[in-house]
């Protein structure tokens, strides 16, 4: 990993493209501004983890593993508590079509 | 009523009303701006998130309460934008506001839920965000299941 040492308004470059500066420092933050061109994302590294999270989430759950999981989590039945449920308005606004 | 084809339901005939719009999706899903959320008492306490636009697309999801009955919800500034709350007058977890962990099934392990991440809902203005927490004190896969030889 390449370190160095910047104080606030000193910039570096990534390639031809991308320029980050630091625009602030304080006790346990530091503000970053990011130039680059709108074709490469720029999230926050706790976005792209949740995102590449959300697609594993989204991938493992078939109709098979469903079923498991809605087993697993009633064998669990002791830890798990009804605390929280939907709002009953929002019932009465979808049904099961027959 | 609008009706759509749900992964594990099969046919769902809803009103406009239930739908829940997150302005920017979620990460990962980002074209993904409404979502339904639908119980069955079969399955409680599961909730599954239902795309609007993708009936192939379905997240099932646990209030964080049940992962985690001590879980503590916080959310920044740009959630409760979103949210459509005010920030001096912000959401309560229960009350307005309802807070689901995405359940992750890893094949042989057992289901976790993303504690890290939750989904949070505001009943009253029908906005939802992912809530991506900056801290570190969740985990993205925390266990669901807990040993059945402690008991």
């Amino acid at each position: 990993m390449l370190i160095m040492r910047r104080r606030v308004g000193e910039k570096f470059s990534i390639g031809p493209d991308i320029e980050i500066e630091v625009l602030e420092i304080s006790h346990t933050r530091v503000r970053i501004g990011v130039s680059a061109p709108p074709s490469i994302p720029i999230v926050r590294e706790e976005v792209a983890r949740t995102g590449r999270e959300n697609q594993a989430a989204a991938a493992s759950i078939g109709t098979d593993a469903f079923a498991w999981v809605c087993d697993r989590l009633r064998i669990a039945g002791g830890a798990l508590t009804r605390s929280q449920t939907l709002d009953a308005s929002l019932h009465d606004k979808i049904s099961k079509k027959s | 009523m609008a009706s759509l084809i749900a992964k594990y339901f099969g046919a769902v005939e809803y009103l406009p009303e239930a739908v829940f719009d997150f302005p920017d999706g979620i990460p990962g899903f980002e074209s993904h701006a409404e979502f339904l959320f639908l119980e069955r008492e079969a399955s409680h306490p599961i909730v599954f998130m239902q795309s609007v636009c993708d009936p192939g697309l379905c997240f099932i999801a646990v209030p964080t309460s049940v992962a985690d009955p001590a879980y503590e919800l916080e959310l920044a500034p740009e959630h409760l934008a979103i949210l459509g709350a005010a920030e001096d007058a912000p959401v309560e977890a229960g009350r307005d506001a309802i807070s689901l962990a995405l359940v992750t099934v890893a094949e042989g392990a057992d289901p976790t839920a993303n504690l890290a991440s939750p989904i949070v809902l505001n009943l009253a203005t029908r906005k939802g965000v992912q809530a991506v927490r900056s801290d570190t004190r969740y985990s993205l896969r925390h266990p669901l299941v807990r040993e059945a030889a402690q008991c």
